[in-house]
């Protein structure tokens, strides 16, 4: 469904702006939460407490129809732009009034006719909102990036954080896996689901944790195409990055042949676990935090 | 993979040999078709897609038919961190659809694999069968008591090194009956197996049903069919050798009358439970784009009439001299023992998909690949007949480019697409280029997802240009008397 990365509304009005600063928890604001665990943010007003937009969702006093005014964040393939009418399915309507302006922080229900979405959080608006220049940078749009980058920084300290190795390094050779699966995997399987394992040979550069400077080490990974694979990473000869890796529990088979010895492999779990070299310098501090 | 090959003993010929191909049908003439409906399942709300949603599949409930669930390797669009992956519902015949996140699953389209199969009941139920994710080929056989909702699918049994799981299921009496079919490489060397519960999906059992030798595995497709009577039929592959790139496999049916589950009913003249629909066949294994970008190496369907559980069809493809894929449809009027030879031959076609309505009128759906190079297209057809395809009605569902738009992942259409009979209508469901030029749909169509019909071109809600993509299309289509 295309590229699922959350997209930041080109037109942050000014109006939210005044939206009343929400109480601070530990050091973030419910704010940082939502963002968290929400995909949709948006901007509306309250047309009618429990009543639904299209056919699809089940009305009830918890479903409330919202005119978005603006949109802040959504998946790039959901459509959802100003005047489009949403269905709110809220924690408590009582909190709610028709002409409302609302910011909501919320997730996906029901993808039809119109969008249908839970909420995750809301925070009510002043009814009046001066009106921003054109690309003007806002102060919530910033405050949005950094929430957002906060959480990229996480999500990369907690990986390093599992990581069995972490190095920047070359890919210097490709090659089929060496060493058969053994074990409860060692039966063959024929399956269009075969990852079909290869193995990157990778001179370090770089060791950031668990590996030396100049060592060889291997990371496997499933060549497929399939449904099941084609999402992993995959290296190519001469590819160079930071490598946030794992050891190898996946193919069947924790040892990779490497000058005659058996080694331990290593495999990167996402496309997240591989990052482009200059990261080192982010992923270093990460480490150091 | 290096694969142990293992010599086929052909101790016993019980099934029919692989004949000369029969005469193309005659257009059954004197009948027309009514108002068929072709739908692009992608909801408005979700114009911005650009996806490869391939292999769909299809549940219709079975007293309520107007409730419709259906699935493809359709991503939830907020991505995997909530854990769960959709499905479409619509509750208008296939007029509209939506999407609801209820499969626990966090593929980056969903699940590994996914099938399903509705007995209605008080609500909506729908048990499926999925490959999760993550996992290790790691089957998960699911329960919802009304796929409507925004419920999330109970897990009622889970095992891994499983593949293709693919559910029937009926209300017999008082109690649902569900039957999994799957690739079961715990299972090996006979892997070719059924899991089945008889209580809604509380109890199960997996019966192994390939007896013979096998090249240490049979084929990923083990497919079940059930009559109204309580007879279930289920076809499979059972690979007898593979060199590596082409398994000589066996066709096999086997029967189960009394819900014993033993599927030991028919028996072959080696005495080994299980008939030979044909013997020997070259089924070539390609997991890279081969047919129009997909790949082959798996195709089977098997139906049964409903009221009459002596007739049944099986479909499968494999290989006739320098064809690429070639699907074969062969039927037996007595319960399975004999078999005829080929009724049809479908040149270059995969994902066959075979249904019988009320009537006796036979559907058979796939998808064939006209042309080669840049001008190639995949075409979906749907032929009926009511005299085992010496005449056909044919209705061309679709024809798009099959090189365009270029392939995601594997399947690029699907390892299987769908047909039902509900009443007197088809209904299934198949993947296609999604480019809105009316002239590609012979049918006609209908998309809920914003298009510019001038330009024939896909526009998200801000009117800006989204490129094609595979999408999963619902059709019905009257069936013919």
């Amino acid at each position: 469904m295309g590229s699922l990365r959350r997209i930041a509304c080109s037109a942050l009005s000014a109006g939210i702006l005044l939206i009343p600063s929400v109480t601070p928890v530990s050091g973030q604001t419910p704010r940082h939460e939502w963002l968290k665990r929400c995909g949709i943010v948006f901007i509306g007003r309250v047309v009618k407490v429990g009543d639904v937009s299209f056919a699809d969702v089940p009305r009830s006093a918890r479903t409330v129809v919202v005119r978005v005014d603006e949109v802040l964040e959504k998946p790039a393939a959901v459509s959802l732009v100003k005047g489009d009418k949403v269905t709110v399915e809220v924690k408590e309507p009582s909190q709610f009034r028709d002409g409302a302006r609302v910011t909501f922080y919320a997730n996906g229900w029901i993808f039809g006719n119109g969008l249908a979405v839970h909420e995750v959080g809301h925070e009510v608006s002043p009814e009046i909102s001066p009106v921003s220049e054109p690309g003007a940078s806002s102060p919530r749009r910033e405050e949005f990036a950094q929430v957002r980058k906060e959480l990229s920084d996480a999500e990369l300290r907690s990986r390093v954080q599992k990581a069995d190795m972490v190095v920047v390094g070359r890919v210097t050779a490709i090659r089929p896996q060496a060493l058969r699966p053994v074990g409860a995997q060692s039966n063959l399987v024929l399956s269009e689901h075969d990852p079909d394992w290869q193995e990157a040979v990778v001179q370090v550069e770089s060791g950031i944790k668990g590996a030396r400077d100049g060592q060889e080490i291997v990371i496997r990974f499933p060549r497929s195409l399939d449904v099941a694979w084609y999402r992993a990473p995959k290296f190519s000869l001469g590819q160079e990055g930071t490598f946030v890796l794992q050891r190898d529990t996946l193919s069947g088979s924790p040892k990779a042949m490497l000058g005659g010895a058996e080694v331990d492999a290593y495999v990167a779990g996402s496309r997240q676990d591989v990052l482009p070299k200059n990261e080192a310098p982010r992923v270093r501090a990460l480490v150091g935090s | 993979m290096g694969f142990v090959t293992l010599l086929l003993l052909l101790t016993v010929f019980t099934g029919c040999r692989t004949s000369p191909a029969p005469p193309a049908p005659s257009p059954r003439p004197g009948s027309t078709l009514g108002a068929v409906v072709v739908v692009d399942m992608i909801p408005a709300s979700l114009s911005g897609e650009e996806n490869q949603d391939s292999e769909p599949f299809l549940s219709v409930h079975p007293t309520d038919p107007r409730k419709m669930a259906a699935s493809a390797f359709t991503p939830n669009p907020e991505g995997t961190a909530s854990g769960f992956a959709p499905v479409f519902v619509s509750e208008d015949d296939g007029n509209t659809w939506s999407l609801r996140n209820i499969v626990p699953s966090a593929g980056p389209v969903g699940t590994g694999d996914i099938t399903h199969a509705s007995t209605g009941g008080t609500a909506a139920a729908l048990y499926a069968g999925i490959l999760r994710i993550p996992g290790n080929l790691l089957l998960n056989e699911l329960r919802t008591l009304d796929f409507a909702s925004s419920g999330a699918m109970s897990v009622q049994a889970s095992r891994s090194q499983i593949d293709q799981p693919f559910v029937q299921a009926a209300r017999i009496g008082l109690n649902d009956r569900v039957y999994v079919g799957s690739n079961d490489f715990g299972a090996a060397p006979r892997t070719a197996t059924l899991d089945v519960s008889l209580d809604g999906g509380t109890t199960w059992k997996s019966v192994r049903v390939e007896p013979r030798d096998t090249a240490g595995q049979d084929g990923p497709s083990v497919r079940p069919t059930v009559a109204r009577d309580g007879t279930v039929y289920a076809a499979y592959f059972g690979w007898r050798s593979f060199d590596g790139n082409v398994a000589t496999s066996d066709v096999v049916v086997v029967r189960d009358d009394s819900a014993a589950n033993t599927f030991q009913a028919l028996v072959g003249s080696d005495g080994l439970p299980g008939r030979l629909v044909a013997q020997g066949v070259s089924i070539p294994w390609s997991n890279g784009p081969t047919l129009g970008q997909e790949r082959i190496g798996s195709t089977l369907s098997i139906a049964v009439d409903p009221n009459n559980s002596s007739t049944v069809y099986v479909a499968w493809g494999d290989r006739v001299g320098t064809d690429i894929y070639t699907i074969h449809v062969r039927r037996s009027t007595d319960r399975g023992i004999s078999w005829s030879a080929d009724l049809r031959v479908i040149a270059n076609a995969t994902n066959a998909a075979l249904a019988i309505a009320n009537n006796g009128t036979v559907g058979l759906l796939y998808q064939r690949v006209d042309g080669s190079g840049s001008g190639s297209r995949w075409e979906t057809r749907l032929e009926q007949t009511r005299d085992a395809f010496t005449t056909t009605q044919n209705a061309v569902l679709a024809s798009v480019p099959a090189d365009t738009p270029a392939i995601q992942f594997l399947p690029y259409i699907g390892d299987y697409n769908y047909l039902l009979a509900v009443g007197d209508e088809f209904r299934g469901v198949f993947s296609a280029n999604n480019t809105p030029d009316l002239a590609n749909f012979p049918q006609g169509v209908k998309y809920q997802r914003r298009i510019n019909a001038t330009s024939k071109t896909l526009e998200d809600a801000s009117g800006q240009s989204v490129a094609s993509s595979i999408d999963p299309f619902y059709f019905s289509i009257p069936v013919v008397r």
